[in-house]
């Protein structure tokens, strides 16, 4: 039985018009157009049953409206799989592909396949909710996009085990996992060979690609004494009982815990559960980890002008990109809550 | 230095009168192989089994692995460890392959590990494909004898060491089926690039000695980092620690057998010269890190160094120390490759390394060091299944949420692979990789 | 990471860590080196009352960090 397929297509591909079609608002066409077309005649175990159309202006302006919207045009219906773009270097349309699949993967738990060029900013937004395949910088290569799209839809919906990110095309989506090379392929040899490369000048692949980090602009220079200030933590301390089941390593939540009228943190209240170090310091004495009697002394001194109740915790061990940066910014709509401009950042 | 091992290649093992190896098979006399191996009485309750790839045998907790080996000139096969003090590397030593002399107690710790001869996690280390001549023991010192991850683990250690020993010395007086040569000094390698491997041991971390490895018979808790002939490292100067995880760590079998080394050795005056090997350390202070990583670019400069070989062997904050020192070496003009395996995690999305830089622009990734593994039961047994239940024993557990206890009633395990001795491959065994998914 | 993400809020941040090499290869500006990885805040080795006095002028020298004025990643003493 053929599986079922929705698309996603903005404005101008979705044939509704050019810039001056960008505000349209969420549609759902039966049948297919233009890219979703293609789509559904290179498929052979699918069948593009359904193609939202929506602007990309009204996306990029309205986008918790537009993906609302979204969700109430396929409730109820029956689909299997939910493939966007592809969205070349435009940036908005790319936006638009990452926000909608984001959106539909997690609602209605399918998988969801996009396509655009690798400097596109909607390629790292959501990175684990999708497959977005390596495409082509302007719509001239549109030939050349779909047929990727078509296969690794093909293969998700034959169930077909989808391999690494190089061998199927799409772009890495932060997991590793581990492969069986041929027995004679030992490490060994490997590493030697790559050296030999490396010595003797020739290019050379390395088996753990690892990105340049990018820097942030510095933030300006702040008087304590005039600022509002806040303790976050990836040292692994929590309350005895560790209410938010923080994890030992990788972790993907934090804990907030209230300070007010805490001048000290003791023993027997508070524990590490980092588990990259020997906690048994910091249980003895929490205030290695977290040293609120310091913060106190230079809060009455007047050193710190105002010191944020919360204290933020995580461990920071083996957390990943996705999950620091996710908690990162939940810990920053708090801190602007609060209106709070210095944070005082411990780990191990 | 120049050192010859000369192999001879076991088929089978049998326990007999006199121990000897005649026409491929070695016999062993029980009773004076446990004197050997226990020759002051720290270990009770020993008993040897022998175990080969194939059989339906589970062996754990796994201690220590070494290679049975003996010197026709006398000297201690591990110096300072088994015997007297002499310099090894140089000259010849006999060796029995396709088999391992193996220590096993009770109670498990952070440095044990779990060998299964048959079934999915055979086919998961190369330590599965070779006989095992096991030992189970208790020990007498009841403070190992409880449930504490930090296991000193002492006379298993050792006990395996001087079993080895005792195995080698049945084929004394005849005359090996191959020589292996290893010899540093082969002319014509002068003008190539000049290689060293960097060789992260087991060596802080706890604050108290008998943990770590043993260079030459001695603790190296405190070692700044140095240089060795890779010869001596091939030759027993270095025995294993029992700190790090089964599936990373290097036992003493593959100090005596590292792949990395024989790779060097057979590129050896043809693409490069192989100079030697540095041991860089693991300490649990960022200005011990510091030193270790100077001290290893300082000698890399002193040596001339063109390139080098950088080896992960530890996990957690013993991969800053890994990273460090390719980035020192890089900037000290030293062309680098790493070797490590990854820790991404049982769902494939944690962060690989606790560090990533990328100025380590060449890792070769030995593969992931945690998988979760269903494990059919064995009809066999050696050692103490119920160490499983242990706490602090990496890799299983008495209670997980979403995995329950790693042993079911029927026998059967759910583990995750940092149990498995030799997992990782690290001495360069590994032919698993990790990709982006 | 979690601490460049603050940072890019346009929040001041003072990374505390004793392994000053993780912090710098994770993108954080201002780093104070801090006493240990189990005990960043004080030497885990001291008596309490030293180490009360060490969290004192640990948590000090990080006021001053965040007011000082840096051109490029630093690791302050």
């Amino acid at each position: 039985m053929m599986k079922k397929v929705i698309m996603y297509l903005n404005q101008f591909y979705g044939g509704i018009g050019g810039e001056d079609k960008a505000d349209y608002e969420p549609s759902l066409l039966e049948g297919v157009v233009g890219p979703s077309k293609a789509l559904d005649d290179m498929l052979t175990a699918g069948t593009v049953t359904y193609t939202i159309l929506c602007g990309d202006g009204y996306m990029a302006s309205h986008t918790e409206e537009a993906l609302e919207k979204i969700g109430r045009l396929l409730e109820g219906l029956e689909f299997d799989i939910l493939a966007a773009g592809p969205a070349f270097m435009s940036g908005r349309y790319g936006v638009s592909c990452a926000e909608v699949c984001n959106y539909v993967h997690k609602r209605f738990k399918i998988p969801a396949v996009t396509c655009m060029f690798e400097e596109n900013p909607g390629r790292e937004m959501y990175p684990q909710s999708m497959y977005i395949m390596a495409g082509s910088k302007s719509g001239a290569g549109m030939r050349k996009d779909m047929p990727k799209m078509a296969a690794i839809i093909d293969k998700i919906l034959k169930g077909e085990e989808i391999l690494w990110a190089e061998a199927e095309g799409y772009f890495p989506r932060g997991f590793r996992w581990q492969i069986q090379l041929p027995k004679e392929q030992t490490a060994a040899k490997r590493t030697v060979a790559m050296l030999k490369k490396k010595l003797d000048g020739e290019p050379f692949e390395t088996e753990l690609p690892i990105d340049a980090e990018e820097m942030v602009p510095i933030a300006p220079p702040r008087d304590a004494s005039k600022s509002r200030v806040a303790f976050v933590s990836t040292g692994g301390l929590v309350p005895i009982d560790n209410p938010d089941h923080i994890p030992s390593a990788a972790s993907t939540r934090f804990g907030r815990y209230d300070l007010s009228g805490k001048d000290v943190l003791k023993s027997g209240e508070w524990k590490s559960v980092h588990g990259g170090y020997d906690q048994t310091y910091a249980n003895e004495q929490p205030m290695l980890a977290m040293p609120l009697d310091a913060i106190r002394k230079l809060e009455a001194e007047g050193k710190i002008g105002y010191f944020h109740p919360w204290f933020y915790t995580t461990t920071g061990n083996q957390t990943n990109r996705v999950n620091s940066v996710r908690m990162a910014k939940e810990i920053v709509e708090y801190l602007k809550a609060d209106d709070i401009d210095t944070v005082i950042f411990g780990s191990a | 230095m120049k050192l010859e091992i000369g192999n001879f290649y076991v088929k089978d093992i049998v326990f007999g009168d006199k121990t000897s190896y005649k026409d491929g098979i070695l016999t062993v006399n029980q009773k004076e192989a446990v004197e050997a191996l226990n020759p002051e009485g720290n270990l009770k309750n020993v008993e040897l089994y022998i175990v080969r790839p194939g059989e339906k045998t589970r062996i754990l907790p796994i201690k220590e692995i070494v290679e049975a080996r003996v010197r026709p000139d006398g000297r201690a096969l591990f110096p300072g460890q088994t015997g007297q003090m002499a310099l090894s590397g140089d000259g010849k030593i006999y060796a029995l392959k396709n088999m391992a002399v193996t220590a096993v107690g009770v109670y498990a710790g952070n440095g044990d590990g779990m060998l299964d001869m048959d079934g999915p996690a055979a086919e998961l280390t190369y330590f599965s494909e070779m006989m095992h001549l096991c030992f189970k023991a208790e020990n007498t010192d009841d403070s190992e004898n409880v449930y504490n991850p930090y296991k000193k683990n002492t006379y298993y250690r050792l006990g395996a060491q001087l079993l080895a020993e005792y195995i080698g010395k049945a084929v004394l007086g005849q005359e090996p089926q191959e020589w292996e040569i290893f010899d540093n000094t082969t002319e014509g390698a002068a003008d190539l690039p000049r290689v060293a491997m960097v060789l992260q041991i087991s060596a802080a971390f706890v604050k108290e000695p008998g943990f770590v490895c043993r260079l030459y018979g001695q603790d190296v808790i405190n070692l700044v980092p140095t240089m060795l002939n890779a010869n001596e490292l091939l030759d027993g100067a270095l025995c294993a620690d029992t700190l790090f995880f089964a599936s990373f760590k290097l036992y003493t079998y593959d100090y005596q057998n590292m792949p990395l080394i024989k790779e060097l050795y057979a590129e050896h005056g043809k693409g490069l010269n192989f100079v030697g090997v540095f041991l860089d350390v693991n300490p649990a202070v960022a200005d011990l890190k510091v030193r270790a990583s100077d001290r290893i670019a300082v000698m890399a400069q002193m040596m001339k160094l063109d390139g080098a070989v950088v080896v992960n062997t530890g996990n957690g904050h013993s991969e800053i120390d890994f990273f460090t020192t390719i980035i020192k070496l890089e900037e000290a003009g030293v062309k680098c490759v790493g070797q490590c395996m990854e820790s991404p995690g049982h769902g494939g999305g944690m962060q690989s390394k606790v560090m990533l830089d990328a100025r380590a622009d060449a890792i070769v990734s030995t593969g992931a060091d945690h998988v979760v593994l269903n494990l059919p039961a064995m009809d066999k047994v050696i050692g103490e299944i119920d160490s499983v239940n242990h706490d602090g024993y990496p890799g299983a557990w008495a209670y997980d949420p979403e995995y329950g206890p790693s042993l079911h009633e029927d026998g059967s395990l759910v583990v995750d692979s940092l149990i498995i001795a030799g997992h990782d491959g690290n001495a360069g065994w590994s032919h698993k990789v990790c990709k982006s998914y | 990471m979690m601490v460049k993400e603050i940072e890019r809020s346009g929040i001041t941040v003072v990374h505390v860590a004793n392994m000053t090499a993780v912090a710098q290869s994770i993108g954080s500006n201002r780093i104070l080196k801090a006493y240990s990885i189990p005990a960043a805040m004080a030497d885990m080795n001291e008596t309490p009352e030293i180490q009360a006095k060490q969290r004192y002028q640990l948590m000090s020298r990080a006021l001053e960090v965040l007011n000082t004025e840096i051109k490029e990643q630093t690791v302050f003493q």
